[in-house]
C-alpha cells in the first residue's frame, strides 16, 4: 500500500520497486506449525546512481529483503518491480541469468565469502563466463583486471593470483565487491560489507562504493546497524523494525528530523565520541522481538513511550509526513520538532 | 568449572604468520610429522615387494610345492615352508599385491560412492536428502559380516573382482555419513551463497565449489576405506570366501588354519600374513592421523611448553 | 577510588610457539589500575588486546606464554604464583566476562546451575539460591531465568547473565573482552551503562577490551590504545580522544564518521597491520604513518610522556605535538586495505 510521494516525481520508473513484500517462514514441527513473519509489507524502491542505507536491528528483516531482491527467496506475497517489470513475470534461465547479473549481492564475511580452494580470481571469471559469454579468454581476463583496479587493489596481476588466506579482510571484501562490478550491474545489494572489518579499513570501502556510483553508474542497496557509516555514504535512509519498514526519506532529513520513536532511538544510541553521552535514566532495555504469529498493531508499542490505544490495535502503514519522507506511526506529526532526546516528551506528541 | 575456563572456548586470535600453503609444501609437511613418515616408509616398502617381488626373494612361483615340507626359519627360507613345501616368505612378498591392489581399489571406489552420494545429500537437502539419506541407512544398518558372507557365496567363489565388489557395497555407506554431514556445515557458507546468487547450476556448484574445500575429508574417507578394505579381505579370504588357489595374505591365513600351523609349530605361516594385515592397516591409519594433523593446525601435538608453570 | 593500583603490569610479554621460531603477541605492556576504574583497552584485529587480557588473567595455554615482565595483583605476583593460590583468587578478586555468551555458557545446563557450578567451585555452596537471584536483580533479570537455559535468554539477557556469575564473588577487578560484541546497538548501550551502574554501587574496577573506541569513549576513565602487540598511546580518556598525540589514534579517530555535525570525506588508515612475525623495522606504524620522518624507520620509539601525553612517537618524544595534529587531514597514498 504505497503512497506516491509528495513533490515532483522522479522522472524515470525506479531501478526497483517492491510492494506490499512480504516473506513468511513457517517453524515448528508438527501440530504446533507456527509462521514467523521476517518480512511484512515492504515498500522500498531505488533509483538508478543512488545509495539506499536499509537500516535495523536483528530481526528487522534487512538480510531477508537483501535475499528476496537476489530472488534466493521468493516472496511469500507482495510484487518486487524490477524497471517496472514483476519478477515474477521472470521465466527461463536467460531472463534470470540477465537479472542476476544485473542484482548482485556482496556479503558480510569476508572470511567465508571466497572459496578457499581457489585464487581469488576464480569468482570473478566465473561470474564473466555466465553473464558476459561475448567476451573471450583475453577479454575476461582484461576485464578481471580492470574491476580489481578499479576496486583499489593493486597490483591487480599480483592479486588475482593469490588464495583468499593470503589476503587481509579489507582486501578480500574489495574482491567481493570486484566479483560484483564485473557484471556490469546496475544495482548491487550490500549485506553488511564493512561490519565484520576493522573500523580503520572501513572507510575505505565506503569510498569504493561511492566511487563506483560516481564513475560506474552503480546503485547500492547498504544493509547495516550502523547509523554513522549509512549517514557517511548513503542519499537516502530506510529503517526497518520487526519486519516492517517504519520510516524512508532523504538521509540529512531523517536524521534531522525523525519521525518515528525508534529511528530516535536509533539515532541516541550511536555513540558519538566528540559528543558528550546523552544518558538518561530511563535507557531503553528492550531488544526487537521475533515476530510469530503477530497480532494487528505497531510492533514497537511495547518499547515506545508515545504509544496510544490505537497503537495496539492497528497496525500503521506508511504516511507521507515531508517531502519523499515516510512513516508508519499513528503518533508522528508531520511538523515534529528537531530531534529531541530519547524518550520524547509526551506533550509534543499528543495529536 | 564450567563457565570459568571459558578461555578455552575463545581463545585469543594468533597471529598472522606468511603461510604458503601449495605445492612442495605437502612434502615438508610430511617429512616433519613423525605419525607420516612412519605411514609412508611402511606403506612405500609394501608397494615395492607388490611391484618388484623379485627383489625380495628368488622364488618365482611361491605357490610351486618345491621344498621339503614344515620347515624351520632358516637362510634359505626367512621364515619356513609351509605343510605343502612352498616358501612362505615368498608367500608373503607375492601377496603382497593382491592384498594392496584390493586395498586400494575398494578404497578407491567406496569412496567415489560416498562422495556422490553422501555430498550429493548434503547439498541437495529436502527430498533429495531424505532418499540418498534412506539409502544410505539402509547400507549402514546392515550387519556387514553376515551381508558379505551371503553375497560372496551367492556370487561363487573365484575372482578378485567378486571381493572388491563386496567390499565396496559394504564399505561405502560410512563415508557417506561423514560427507554429508561436512556438506551440511559447509552449505551455508558465504561463497556457496555467491555462487547460487551468481546463478550457478546445482550439479556446478557440488563439483566444482563444494568439493575442492573437502578434499582432505575426502582423503581421509579414502585411507579408512582402504584400512577397512585390508582388513576385511583378509577376513574373507580366512574364510575361504575368496580364491584359495591365488596368493594373498588372506589365503595363507586359510591355509594356515586348515592345516592346524600354529599346533603343529608352524608358527610363521599363521602369523606373518596376520602381521602384514595389521602392517598395512596400521600404515593406513597412521597417515589418516597424519593428514589430519598436517591439514588442521590444531589437531597437532604441542611441543615444549616453555611455560614458567603450567595451566589448569 | 584510592590512589594505590590494585594491578600493577609491568612490561608484559607475551609469546607464541611457532614452527618458525618464537613471535611476539604482546611486546612490553604496562599498565595500572585503581580501585574502581574503568580502563578501556582498544585496538583492531590482531593488536595483541585478547592476548594480553588473557595474559593478565592467566589464562593463557600453549603454544602461548607468558615470557618477560610481571602482574601483581594486590600486591601479589600473580605469574610466579602455585595453581592452588590462582584457583583461590580466581572469581573472588577478579573474574573474566568473555566475548559471545552462547559460547562461554554451558548449553545443557540451566543458568541457576551454572551459577551453582561456580559458587561449588569456590567452596561457597550454601546461600547459593539466594546469592544467584540477588546478583540476577542486580543486573536487571528476574531471577525467575535461573531456571532458563541459554538459548531461552536473548542476546542482551545471555550477556547481562555473564556479568552477574563474574560478579557472584563481588570481586575487585571484572576482566571483559568485548562483551557487548555480539549485540545490537541498543542492546549494546544498555549493557554499557548498565555495567557503569553496577561500577558505582559495587566499587569493582573494568578493564574492558575492544575494538570500537566509540564505544567505551563515555565510559572509561582511562584508555590504552594497542598496535601490533604495543601500546601505543595511554592515558584518561577524554585527553585521548580530544588531543590524540599518537598518528595512529588520531587516525583511528577520524576512522568514526560522525551522525552530527558536517559530513566529511574520510581516509581512514590505509594498508594493514605488520605481521608479528617480521614486524617493521624502526616504529611498527611507519609504513602507514601519514607523517613519517626518516628517522622512524630506524629508531624504536619508547612511551614518551609529553605535555600531559603519553605516546609511543618519535614526534612527540621531539615535543612536534603540532605535526601529529595534522595527521587526520594529510592525504596519505591509496593503498591496499
Amino acid at each position: 500500500m504505497s503512497v506516491e510521494p509528495a513533490g515532483p516525481a522522479p522522472a524515470e520508473v525506479p531501478l526497483i520497486q517492491t510492494r506490499a513484500l512480504s516473506r513468511h517462514f513457517r517453524i515448528g514441527g508438527g501440530m504446533r506449525k507456527k509462521t514467523l513473519h521476517a518480512v511484512d509489507d515492504a515498500n522500498i524502491v531505488i533509483h538508478r546512481k543512488e545509495i539506499v542505507a536499509l537500516a535495523g536491528e536483528s530481526g528487522s528483516g534487512k538480510s531477508t529483503v537483501a535475499r528476496l531482491l537476489a530472488r534466493v527467496y521468493t516472496p511469500t506475497s507482495g510484487d518486487i518491480l524490477y524497471q517496472g517489470r514483476p519478477l515474477s513475470q521472470m521465466s527461463g534461465r536467460k531472463e534470470s541469468l540477465a537479472y542476476r547479473a544485473d542484482v548482485p549481492m556482496v556479503f558480510q564475511d569476508p572470511f567465508s565469502s571466497l572459496n578457499p580452494a581457489y585464487r581469488v580470481s576464480h569468482g570473478i571469471v566465473r561470474g564473466l563466463k555466465l553473464h558476459r559469454p561475448e567476451l573471450d579468454r583475453a577479454g575476461r581476463a582484461a576485464e578481471t583486471e580492470r574491476v580489481v583496479e578499479a576496486v583499489g587493489l593493486t597490483p591487480a596481476r599480483d592479486i588475482l593470483g593469490r588464495y583468499p588466506h593470503e589476503l587481509s579482510g579489507g582486501q578480500r571484501q574489495r574482491i567481493g565487491f570486484a566479483q560484483a562490478l564485473a557484471y556490469r550491474p546496475k544495482l548491487i545489494l550490500a549485506d553488511e560489507p564493512v561490519s565484520m572489518l576493522d573500523v580503520s579499513i572501513r572507510i575505505g570501502l565506503l569510498n569504493v562504493m561511492a566511487r563506483m556510483r560516481e564513475d560506474e553508474d552503480v546503485s547500492f542497496l547498504y544493509i547495516t546497524h550502523d547509523l554513522a557509516s549509512a549517514r557517511y555514504v548513503a542519499d537516502r535512509l530506510i529503517v526497518m523494525y520487526a519486519g516492517n519498514v517504519v520510516e524512508s526519506g532523504p538521509m540529512e532529513d531523517l536524521l534531522a528530523r525523525p519521525k518515528h520513536p525508534y529511528t530516535q532511538l536509533l539515532l541516541d544510541t550511536v555513540p558519538d565520541p566528540r559528543a558528550p553521552l546523552s544518558v538518561t535514566a530511563e535507557t531503553d532495555r528492550g531488544e526487537p522481538p521475533r515476530v510469530i504469529d503477530p497480532t494487528p498493531g505497531c510492533r514497537f508499542r511495547f518499547r515506545c513511550p508515545l504509544a496510544v490505544q490505537e497503537c495496539s490495535e492497528v497496525t500503521p502503514s506508511l504516511r507521507v509526513l515531508g517531502r519523499d519522507h515516510q512513516a508508519a506511526c499513528h503518533v508522528a506529526v508531520a511538523d515534529a520538532p528537531a530531534s529531541a532526546p530519547w524518550p520524547p516528551a509526551r506533550a509534543a506528541a499528543q495529536r | 568449572m564450567t563457565a570459568v575456563i571459558a578461555g578455552q572456548a575463545a581463545a585469543p586470535a594468533k597471529p598472522r604468520l606468511p603461510s604458503g600453503r601449495r605445492g612442495g609444501s605437502v612434502v615438508t609437511a610430511i617429512r616433519s610429522n613423525r605419525k607420516a613418515m612412519v605411514g609412508v616408509v611402511i606403506f612405500g616398502v609394501f608397494a615395492v615387494m607388490a611391484a618388484f617381488p623379485q627383489l625380495f626373494t628368488s622364488v618365482t612361483d611361491p605357490q610351486l610345492r618345491a621344498f621339503d615340507v614344515s620347515l624351520p626359519p632358516s637362510r634359505e627360507h626367512l621364515l619356513g615352508t609351509t605343510a605343502f613345501g612352498q616358501d612362505i616368505f615368498a608367500q608373503l612378498v607375492y601377496g603382497t599385491r593382491q592384498s594392496l591392489l584390493i586395498a586400494i581399489i575398494a578404497g578407491a571406489f567406496a569412496t567415489v560412492l560416498s562422495v556422490l552420494v553422501g555430498v550429493s545429500a548434503g547439498y541437495l537437502g529436502g527430498v533429495g536428502d531424505g532418499a540418498l539419506s534412506l539409502f544410505t541407512d539402509v547400507f549402514l544398518v546392515i550387519p556387514t559380516f553376515p551381508l558379505i558372507i551371503i553375497l560372496a557365496t551367492y556370487a561363487g567363489k573365484g575372482s578378485i573382482s567378486v571381493v572388491i565388489a563386496v567390499l565396496v557395497i559394504t564399505g561405502w555407506s560410512y563415508g557417506a555419513r561423514q560427507l554429508r554431514s561436512q556438506t551440511l556445515s559447509l552449505r551455508n557458507r558465504d561463497f556457496l551463497e555467491a555462487a547460487r546468487v551468481r546463478g550457478e547450476r546445482r550439479f556446478y556448484i557440488i563439483i566444482v565449489e563444494v568439493l575442492p574445500t573437502m578434499t582432505s575429508l575426502i582423503l581421509a574417507n579414502f585411507l579408512g576405506a582402504a584400512l577397512y578394505a585390508v582388513l576385511t579381505a583378509a577376513g574373507l579370504q580366512y574364510l575361504g570366501l575368496g580364491d584359495p588357489s591365488s596368493n594373498s595374505w588372506g589365503t595363507m591365513l586359510y591355509w594356515a588354519q586348515s592345516q592346524s600351523a600354529l599346533q603343529t609349530g608352524q608358527v610363521w605361516w599363521a602369523v606373518a600374513p596376520g602381521l602384514c594385515v595389521a602392517l598395512l592397516g596400521a600404515s593406513f591409519a597412521l597417515l589418516n592421523y597424519a593428514f589430519d594433523e598436517i591439514s588442521n593446525p590444531a589437531l597437532r601435538p604441542v611441543r615444549r611448553a616453555r611455560v614458567k608453570r603450567s595451566n589448569p | 577510588m584510592s590512589s594505590a593500583p590494585i594491578l600493577e603490569v609491568r612490561d608484559l610479554r607475551v609469546e607464541y610457539d611457532t614452527p618458525r621460531g618464537p613471535v611476539g603477541a604482546v611486546d612490553g605492556v604496562s599498565l595500572d589500575v585503581r580501585k574502581g576504574e574503568f580502563v578501556g583497552i582498544v585496538g583492531e584485529s590482531g593488536c595483541g588486546k585478547s592476548t594480553l587480557l588473557f595474559a593478565i588473567a592467566q589464562l593463557l595455554s600453549p603454544p602461548a606464554s607468558i615470557s618477560g615482565g610481571s602482574v601483581v595483583f594486590k600486591g601479589a605476583s600473580m605469574v610466579e604464583m602455585s595453581d592452588k593460590a590462582l584457583a583461590a583468587m580466581r572469581w573472588r578478586d577478579y573474574s573474566v566476562v568473555m566475548q559471545s555468551a552462547m559460547n562461554a555458557l554451558n548449553p545443557v545446563l540451566s543458568i541457576g546451575a551454572q551459577f551453582k557450578d561456580v559458587l561449588r567451585a569456590h567452596d561457597s555452596e550454601h546461600n547459593a539460591g539466594e546469592r544467584s537471584a540477588e546478583v540476577m536483580r542486580l543486573v536487571g533479570i528476574d531471577p525467575i531465568h535461573l531456571r532458563s537455559y541459554p538459548h531461552q535468554l536473548s542476546g542482551g539477557m545471555r550477556q547481562r547473565a555473564m556479568i552477574a556469575m563474574a560478579l557472584l564473588f563481588t570481586p575487585d577487578l571484572v576482566i571483559m573482552d568485548e562483551p557487548t560484541s555480539a549485540l545490537d546497538v541498543v542492546a549494546q548501550r544498555s549493557l554499557m551503562v548498565q555495567i557503569k551502574e553496577l561500577q558505582h554501587q559495587l566499587g569493582f574496577a573494568v578493564i574492558f577490551v575492544t575494538h570500537d573506541m566509540s564505544l567505551v569513549s563515555h565510559f572509561s576513565e582511562q584508555l590504552l590504545v594497542m598496535y601490533a602487540g604495543q601500546v601505543v598511546e595511554i592515558g584518561p580518556t577524554r585527553s585521548v580522544f580530544d588531543t590524540p598525540a599518537h598518528p595512529y589514534s588520531r587516525g583511528l579517530l577520524d576512522a568514526f564518521p560522525s551522525i552530527r555535525g558536517p559530513k566529511v570525506p574520510l581516509l581512514g588508515i590505509p594498508g594493514s597491520p605488520p605481521d608479528l612475525a617480521n614486524p617493521p623495522s624502526g616504529c611498527r606504524f611507519h609504513p602507514r604513518c601519514p607523517v613519517v620522518t626518516a628517522e622512524c624507520t630506524t629508531t624504536e620509539p619508547e612511551l614518551y610522556h609529553v605535555a600531559g601525553a603519553n605516546a609511543r612517537c618519535l614526534l612527540v618524544r621531539d615535543a612536534d605535538l603540532a605535526c601529529v595534529a595534522h595527521a587526520g587531514t594529510t592525504s596519505p597514498s591509496e593503498g591496499s586495505a
